[in-house]
């Protein structure tokens, strides 16, 4: 018996009853096998990108019907958390432009999407006696952290951003560690069957990471981005698309000198403020394209993109270094060692800021 | 029978005949005689042409005797002249055999010692080459390794890059 904290991630195709009732059998039975073939590649792909050995080791994972399972147990938790997001989104990301959706897309209709759950709890692995005698003899994962994932996993279809549904003991981690750059939706209190109490879950309001698109296995790489770029021109664009997007756009600029990309994520970014609820990631990144973009540099527009971003979240740490750094450059000093400790105020330890008080400090 | 007993008819053609016989025996007479005169003729032509050529092999032989004569005459003093270089080549080559066998054991040992530094140089030379191919070798590798190296720290770069722009946005 082997105890330990794991990364637990529940996914299934959204509303599938209903899609069952309006499929024929071969239509329903093509569209589980588009399903598990999509889930198989981006989930085997991922672990091996990040060395997750598996086999019980440090993951092991799981496709049954329209549902996979994940659990990540690397004695890293930051790390496992961290890889349960991309892979959750990556998931959504290669379903959306799987076969069926595009298929469905031509034919106007709505996408089938997934739900994801994802939790942080103590699990138990144990070889039971019954499952050795049909032959079962690797251990059984237990622990009411997975029965609890799987709830929150169910709660997915009311999510209007992402549909990734996490747990107070997720929520908790990642509020701990600003490594991940994640934010979530006020606390949904639901009561699920069999628990008996309210539980609170968050939904995932912003999740931004370059590896989401890089770490995609080549095989689906290919026209992936044509793919995202087609959705968001639908009638009803999926809002997490948007911030995918916009940060592809971002390693695109970084990586080449290309003008049409960053004309293209601020065209982008225009159109994501009127659909994405949380504003101030689209605000900091309209403004990174203002700071940094080679080729549509505006630090005034850039300033007022972060303070917009400030104006609905004071205390956005990205926004309020991008800030400080913009009044540097302008020639703004006393504003920029000010915004500088306001960075501090929020953040004793973070280095830019403490390194940028000292060099004031020392040229005094 | 005479001619006035002869049958009229057949007169007639015997006397044609006869006259045809004699007009061919008379013909083949002026022919034969025409050849001879034309023999003689030609009897006379060979041995006027004889006559002839015997005068323009006479004439040869001599003009052949004075031209030999006349060559022996020139190369005569050349002749000794090629008897006396080929006897200074002689003692020429005498003198160099000489030379070359003094030289020779005068610098024999030197040789010797020419062909031992020889043989040390071209192994010198082969393990310098050797030396060089391996390090050569080696090099190639390193610039390999450096490359792949540098690439490495390029991507570790981007993916720093990449990791802070994530976190400032």
């Amino acid at each position: 018996m082997k105890e330990s904290t794991a990364t637990i991630l529940f996914a299934d195709l959204m509303n599938s009853t209903e899609l069952a009732k309006n499929l024929s059998l071969q239509e329903y039975d093509d569209m589980l096998g588009d399903f598990q073939d999509t889930m198989f590649e981006v989930v085997s792909h991922h672990l091996d990108y990040f060395a997750y050995e598996g086999n019980g080791i440090d993951s092991e994972w799981s496709i049954s019907g329209d549902e996979l399972r994940v659990f990540l147990y690397s004695e890293n938790i930051y790390f496992d958390i961290r890889n349960a997001l991309l892979i959750a989104t990556k998931i959504k990301l290669a379903w959306l432009s799987s076969n069926f959706n595009q298929k469905v897309l031509s034919e106007q209709r709505l996408v089938s999407r997934i739900g994801v759950g994802i939790n942080c709890g103590k699990v138990i692995k144990d070889v039971r006696p019954w499952r050795v005698k049909i032959g079962k003899a690797e251990p059984n994962i237990e622990g009411y952290a997975i029965n609890l994932t799987k709830r929150i996993e169910s709660a997915s279809r009311e999510g209007n951003v992402y549909q990734i549904m996490v747990g107070a003991s997720l929520y908790k981690r990642c509020q701990q560690n600003s490594q991940i750059n994640v934010t979530f939706s006020k606390p949904k209190s639901l009561v699920f069957k069999g628990l008996g109490q309210k539980i609170p879950v968050y939904e995932v309001t912003s999740f931004v990471n370059f590896e989401i698109m890089s770490s995609m296995p080549v095989s689906l790489q290919e026209g992936l981005l044509e793919k995202i770029e087609s959705t968001v021109r639908d009638a009803m664009p999926e809002p997490w698309i948007f911030i995918v997007l916009l940060r592809s756009y971002i390693s695109m600029s970084n990586l080449s000198n290309d003008e049409d990309v960053d004309l293209k994520a601020l065209e982008i970014g225009q159109q994501a403020l009127e659909v994405v609820e949380y504003k101030p990631v689209i605000y900091n990144i309209l403004g990174w394209l203002h700071t940094y973009g080679k080729n549509v540099r505006n630090l005034e527009m850039a300033f007022h993109y972060f303070d917009q971003s400030l104006g609905l979240q004071p205390k956005n740490e990205a926004a309020l270094l991008n800030r400080a750094r913009i009044l540097e450059e302008m020639g703004q000093g006393d504003l920029a060692r000010h915004a500088y400790q306001e960075i501090l105020f929020q953040n004793r330890q973070h280095p830019v800021a403490r390194r940028k008080i000292a060099e004031y400090q020392a040229a005094q | 029978m005479t001619l006035g007993e002869l049958p009229t008819g057949g007169l007639y053609i015997d006397l044609g005949l006869g006259i045809v016989v004699f007009l061919l025996l008379f013909y083949e007479i002026a022919v034969q005689h025409r050849t001879r005169r034309k023999i003689a003729q030609l009897e006379k032509t060979i041995v006027t042409l004889q006559h002839d050529q015997e005068e323009v092999f006479t004439n040869l032989e001599d003009k052949a005797n004075a031209v030999t004569d006349m060559l022996f005459e020139k190369t005569k003093p050349l002749a000794s002249k090629l008897n006396e270089l080929s006897k200074r080549a002689n003692t020429i080559l005498e003198r160099s055999e000489a030379f070359r066998q003094e030289f020779q054991n005068k610098v024999g040992s030197l040789q010797d010692a020419i062909d031992d530094t020889n043989a040390k140089f071209n192994s010198s030379h082969e393990a310098v080459r050797k030396a060089v191919q391996e390090g050569k070798s080696e090099i190639e590798r390193m610039a390999k390794e450096v490359e792949g190296f540098e690439k490495e720290i390029q991507q570790m770069k981007n993916f720093i890059r990449e990791g802070t722009i994530d976190l400032e946005l």
